[in-house]
């Protein structure tokens, strides 16, 4: 009779350890599905002559924070990639190399009361508003390619003195890794990290040779 | 040019070291530790009979190679100084092919090893120093844009201050050529194996174009094409032979870059 009910007490913590197991499995399956990314890299500063103008520059408060999500098809999964960090660290090293004196702002306006001016300070000679208008990614798996690929699109508003929008300019930077069958998020960091590079190298060396842009620096300049 | 037929050395990996390190005879029980060619001769001596003898002899005379054929063209003859550096690049392509990291890698390890190292600046170093001037999109195509580069504010003076001699870019990649046979896995309740035989064939193109960043000009190009085919055989349990044309070209571009950049050889 008691060897019975041990029996039955073997059996029922049997069920319970395979529903266990096969639970876990689950899990583990589920999981794989989840890719989370915080973008990160190194920063570079870049190696050129900032230009003798002052400048106020402005970005939206999701610059910093921007998160992208997205369900990719046939299998993909689900994807958060953080890219607000790298981003605003990045822009900010380079627009500070870019102009002699930059100004951390919230709206193009100067004043008294402008936060992130000193007292005293004279205004900026323009403003510079920097947004992110997509970003993008493609996996080998949809791309049909064997490495990860990644875009960022910004946009960059010129502003004068008064905060009349002179020039509007949208840069697109690509990059991309090869893609390690198990590190798909170590590729698509590398992949990211080149875009924002790229975005960043035509920002320093494109930018400032648009028409509307070379008028206000040579402007400025002659005013210094 | 020089040709070379390299086999490949894979099957010569110690993989525990540990077993080494304590004394135990690696050949006891498994073929770590030991070479394989002596694993199987082991195997035969031990009495699995003459019929699995030229089984197993069969078996080592499939040991893929690769054949590298390494050019070089020289303009000048200036050679590495005191103190000065190098840089490899991997040339980068917006198209679906591009150089290896890892092919830049193994060069990068092979020349700053041996009895002859090179110093050598790491490429994410250089491209971060030199930012935005070697970007992908950025970076000067041929020698003859240095002159221009060098105008530009600080890039000169950060070169100096690294002491980089020479710059060499990388291209090319490693693509399959050919494949075929197949090879069937199965498991069941009495057990499992795989049986069949697969091949494919690489090839690996790579060109090093080499730059004196002191007389802003082109100093040559090396390249190196190496070939071979890999097999996998299904005998029960998978047996890989590699051919790696990659490795291959690797180690015959870093020695021909050794003997360009510094004048001697390893």
């Amino acid at each position: 009779m008691q060897s019975m009910e041990i029996d039955r007490f073997e059996r029922r913590c049997l069920r319970w350890a395979s529903r266990v197991a096969s639970l876990s499995v689950l899990c583990v399956v589920l999981g794989s599905c989840t890719h989370s990314l915080t973008v990160s890299g190194r920063i570079p500063t870049p190696l050129i002559e900032p230009f003798p103008v002052s400048i106020g520059f402005i970005r939206p408060p999701e610059f910093s924070t921007q998160i992208h999500r997205e369900k990719l098809p046939r299998g993909g999964g689900d994807w958060t990639i953080e890219l607000g960090a790298l981003q605003n660290a990045f822009f900010e090293t380079l627009i500070d190399s870019l102009f002699e004196k930059v100004w951390p702002l919230a709206a193009p306006a100067c004043g008294p009361s402008t936060a992130g001016l000193a007292t005293g300070e004279r205004c900026p000679d323009g403003f510079v508003r920097l947004t992110l208008l997509e970003y993008a990614f493609l996996p080998p798996e949809l791309s049909g390619l064997k490495f990860f690929s990644a875009s960022t699109k910004y946009q960059l508003e010129l502003m004068g003195s008064d905060g009349t929008v002179l020039d509007t300019w949208v840069v697109v930077g690509y990059g991309k890794n090869e893609g390690g069958g198990f590190q798909p998020t170590d590729a698509l960091n590398a992949a990211s990290v080149e875009a924002i590079r790229d975005a960043g190298a035509r920002v320093a060396l494109e930018w400032p040779k648009q028409r509307n842009v070379q008028t206000w620096l040579e402007f400025n300049w002659s005013q210094e | 040019m020089t040709q070379n037929r390299l086999c490949n050395r894979r099957f010569h990996w110690k993989p525990f070291g540990k077993v080494e390190a304590v004394g135990e005879p690696a050949s006891k029980g498994s073929c770590f530790g030991v070479a394989w060619t002596t694993c199987f001769k082991i195997a035969a001596w031990r009495g699995l009979g003459t019929y699995r003898i030229v089984v197993a002899a069969l078996l080592l005379q499939l040991g893929a190679c690769a054949t590298t054929r390494v050019e070089q063209s020289r303009q000048t003859d200036a050679v590495l100084g005191d103190g000065e550096a190098m840089v490899i690049l991997g040339r980068a392509t917006y198209n679906d092919r591009e150089t290896e990291e890892s092919f830049t890698d193994c060069l990068a390890d092979i020349l700053r090893q041996g009895s002859n190292p090179i110093r050598l600046v790491s490429e994410d170093q250089f491209k971060d120093d030199l930012y935005p001037w070697f970007e992908a999109r950025t970076a000067p195509t041929n020698a003859s844009d240095l002159s221009r580069l060098f105008a530009e504010a600080g890039v000169q003076a950060q070169i100096d201050q690294s002491s980089i001699r020479y710059l060499a870019w990388i291209e090319g990649d490693t693509v399959t050529v050919d494949k075929g046979g197949s090879m069937s896995c199965a498991v069941s309740t009495f057990g499992g194996g795989c049986f069949g035989m697969s091949y494919w064939e690489q090839d690996a193109s790579y060109e090093a174009s080499i730059w004196d960043l002191k007389n802003l000009s082109a100093s040559g190009q090396i390249s190196a094409d190496a070939n071979g085919t890999s097999y996998l055989a299904g005998l029960v349990l998978p047996i890989p032979i590699l051919a790696r044309p990659g490795n291959a070209a690797c180690k015959g571009l870093a020695a021909q870059l050794r003997v360009f950049i510094t004048g001697v050889g390893e």
